[in-house]
């Protein structure tokens, strides 16, 4: 009984730092008038979760009972999974799609629970990068590194630009595939304190889902680069828990001291090759992008739910079941479309309300419509 | 020497360090990404992926909308260029060509005076 009731404060304790860092996420990333969530681009999130959240929630729920009683072990989630940014985003989820699925209370914090649980064979003890790290990599994994890459120095001009370039967009282009969820794309983990100095470690994956046709003619579906910061710059790299970026606004750009990658794990020696790689990034993100003007909302959210339940594929690959929305998805988007768009508006209206109160005021609304406990 | 006096014509909030100078290019939409030279500063509303041949060419950002997680202020701290968000009105004060000078770290918007 006792060791019930310390689980269940741990999870407490757990759910109400979630909820504290969904709302300073929500509101860091806009100016005090700006409505929140009403301008992310290309279309706002709880809109989109308010036709396939339902239906997703369920499904989420699914495979982690499924992963619970097949026992499947530790290590087999983590080489399906690979990174946590993808649990991490489904905890997001558990503010809004998880709390309005109409599951009970029991099965919405026994998801949490094993979400939770998930991202720990992950981030081991630091779940929330509370000191600004994500350190995912032991020294196993650094070591072999170490053996296989190909330095490039960060401290010449040129090749510094071009990193940047490639790094930005790459970025942009998570952002096109998966807008504001772009880290269902990305995950950056350090600074890990190495001999040569603080290095960062930023993997890109899933860069060519077949929910974007556009994105098959990218030359490569996944890299790393790897950051060589001079010692000391590990305190300036602010890393969350969400992984959706550097969150410091210091500059980092003259401390790399080398950088390296690897695209589709093979070592890139030549500074050709990336401006080769960015130049095909560019043409797609430039196709890509005119794919996305073209489509009206109802496409919109259609793709949004696509790519919300790809997200769910590595889990349920562990237990070999079909990820795919259900038929009821495509129903909601397109039968009840005037119906929930009523919904929709309601809120839009009762947000944009929001713009401009104090800021304790505006974390106080949103803890209340994120807490899944409510 | 005496420095020159700068005119303080918008603030906003800070997103990534630095200081630079530059000819302002206000792009609305991303049809217009053409109209950016390299070493120009990016002025939009927000930043979006459709942005990205412009935000690649440009020296600074500053953007109407966003705070200092937003992906423009993310966005330039990949590139290591200064960015201000938030400023509510950049697209309506700034003009196109208008010489300015950014300061990420205050975040402000200078204009040289004589």
């Amino acid at each position: 009984m006792v060791e019930k009731e310390l689980s269940m404060q741990k999870l407490n304790e757990q759910i109400d730092k979630l909820v504290n860092i969904i709302v300073k996420s929500i509101l860091g990333a806009k100016s005090k008038e700006e409505p929140s969530v009403l301008t992310l681009w290309p279309l706002p999130t709880t809109q989109g979760v308010l036709y396939w959240g339902e239906e997703w929630a369920k499904k989420l729920n699914q495979v982690l009972h499924l992963i619970e009683e097949q026992g499947i072990s530790d290590k087999d989630i983590k080489e399906y999974l690979k990174f946590p940014s993808k649990i991490v985003h489904f905890l997001w989820r558990c503010g809004d799609a998880v709390k309005n699925s109409g599951l009970t209370k029991e099965e919405k914090l026994f998801m949490i629970k094993k979400l939770f649980e998930i991202l720990s064979i992950f981030r081991k003890e630091n779940l929330f990068c509370e000191n600004g790290k994500n350190m995912i990599w032991d020294k196993k994994e650094l070591e072999i590194y170490e053996k296989n890459l190909y330095w490039f120095s960060g401290e010449n001009k040129k090749l510094n630009q071009l990193i940047s370039n490639f790094k930005a967009s790459l970025y942009l282009y998570t952002e096109l595939l998966y807008w504001a969820q772009h880290p269902l794309g990305h995950c950056f983990h350090g600074p890990y304190p190495e001999k040569q100095g603080d290095l960062l470690i930023k993997e890109y994956f899933d860069l060519k889902p077949k929910v974007w046709p556009f994105s098959q003619v990218l030359n490569f579906s996944g890299g790393e680069i790897f950051e060589i910061y001079k010692k000391g710059t590990a305190p300036r790299i602010k890393l969350e828990f969400f992984e959706r970026g550097i969150q410091t606004t210091k500059s980092l750009k003259q401390d790399l001291k080398k950088f390296a990658l690897r695209v589709d794990k093979k070592t890139i020696k030549k500074a050709k090759e990336i401006s080769q790689f960015l130049e095909n990034l560019m043409e797609v993100i430039k196709k890509g992008g005119k794919v996305i003007q073209s489509l009206n909302t109802q496409q919109m959210i259609e793709k949004h739910a696509d790519y919300w339940f790809y997200a769910l594929k590595p889990l349920y690959d562990l237990v070999q079941e079909d990820w795919h929305p259900p038929k009821q998805v495509r129903d909601n988007i397109y039968k009840r479309y005037e119906e929930l768009d009523v919904i929709w508006k309601e809120m839009a209206k009762e947000r944009s309300k929001m713009a401009g109160l104090p800021y304790k005021e505006q974390v106080k609304i949103l803890k209340e419509e994120f807490d899944p406990r409510k | 020497m005496k420095k020159p006096k700068q005119k303080i014509i918008l603030k906003g909030i800070p997103a990534s360090v630095g200081i630079v100078k530059g000819k302002i290019r206000i792009i609305l939409d991303p049809s217009q990404c053409s109209k950016m030279k390299e070493g120009d500063i990016l002025v939009t509303e927000m930043t979006n992926p459709l942005f990205t041949p412009a935000i690649v060419k440009a020296s600074g950002i500053v953007v109407d909308l966003g705070g200092v997680l937003s992906h423009s202020a993310v966005v330039a701290r990949e590139l290591g260029i200064p960015a201000v968000v938030g400023t509510g009105k950049a697209t309506k004060v700034l003009k196109d060509n208008m010489l300015i000078t950014i300061d990420g770290r205050k975040g402000i918007i200078y204009a040289k005076t004589k």
